[in-house]
């Protein structure tokens, strides 16, 4: 993948990050543990910005859709 | 070792005090079971004390509450209590649980070299939790935070109950997706992202050492 395309990759991860966390409740916050929590507004500025906490939201996001997509999560969900 | 349980508790922020809140509640359960328990709770979360604890009374089950990283564990406010080969043997021949961010990449797989009697049982991503910002007062009330906090509850509860350190682990894993499955059966505004952050603390959950021993 070329640095293009992985910045075009990026751009559509953030994007679904922020469909996604904009479904949120406003008074949800998520705990990422020693980074602190955070509702869905303060979620949406920090993937914006793309700092530690943004980068961190993102990298989860795409184990997510990997793990979505290889069937993992089916699988996960299927073994109980 | 002295069957005893060890317990750290700090509170300095939210992630901290949803989890001494529901560690109170393993302590409850504990001290119902006959289990002395050593509870170190906010204000006393201090590596001097924990450590001189654990190398004298040389508790059993250890189970830490708070922050960490890749090797080590935290106290009060940042206070590492535990790093990787500094002070790691104190975690030899105990069956240590930690509720922290990110320990078993490198300090919980160390403990696979302790031997027998020796588990460690944490986290290789970071541990994360949906919860309702209107319930901080009284975080066991909050039904949102309770979906991630109980299976890690239970992990500890098993093993009080004498179960082998894999079967406690396996059990936790499987309320994950018990939980898991609830979530998208309820499917509320945020169940996908709610979902999400399970999945992520089950697949992250990591036991190192002996599975094969008890408390």
């Amino acid at each position: 993948m070329n640095e293009e395309q992985k910045k075009k990759q990026l751009e559509r991860l953030k994007q679904i990050v922020l469909m996604k966390i904009a479904t949120m409740p406003k008074n949800y916050k998520l705990s990422i543990g020693g980074e602190g929590s955070f509702n869905k507004v303060q979620i949406a500025e920090r993937v914006n910005k793309m700092d530690d906490v943004g980068r961190k939201i993102l990298d989860m996001e795409l184990k997510f859709i990997k793990a979505l997509s290889c069937g993992e999560v089916t699988k996960t969900l299927t073994s109980v | 070792m002295s069957q005893r349980l060890l317990v750290t508790r700090p509170e300095h922020d939210d992630t901290t005090t949803y989890l001494s809140y529901y560690a109170k509640l393993v302590i409850k359960y504990a001290e119902e079971k006959g289990v002395p328990v050593t509870d170190f709770k906010a204000g006393t979360v201090k590596k001097e004390t924990i450590n001189k604890f654990m190398e004298k009374q040389k508790p059993r089950l250890v189970f830490f509450n708070g922050h960490g990283s890749e090797d080590c564990i935290e106290g009060e406010k940042g206070e590492i209590i535990i790093k990787e080969n500094e002070n790691d043997e104190l975690l030899k021949g105990k069956i240590t649980y930690a509720r922290s961010c990110f320990v078993a990449v490198s300090l919980g797989k160390k403990c696979s070299a302790f031997g027998k009697g020796s588990c460690f049982i944490g986290y290789e991503f970071p541990f994360q939790f949906w919860f309702d910002e209107t319930r901080t007062a009284n975080p066991v009330k909050d039904k949102i935070a309770a979906i991630y906090l109980e299976p890690s509850n239970e992990l500890v509860k098993y093993l009080i109950k004498g179960n082998l350190t894999k079967a406690a682990f396996d059990k936790s894993k499987e309320l994950m997706i018990k939980n898991m499955n609830k979530i998208l059966k309820e499917n509320e505004p945020g169940a996908l992202e709610r979902f999400k952050a399970l999945w992520i603390n089950c697949e992250g959950q990591k036991i190192y050492g002996d599975k094969e021993t008890s408390f």
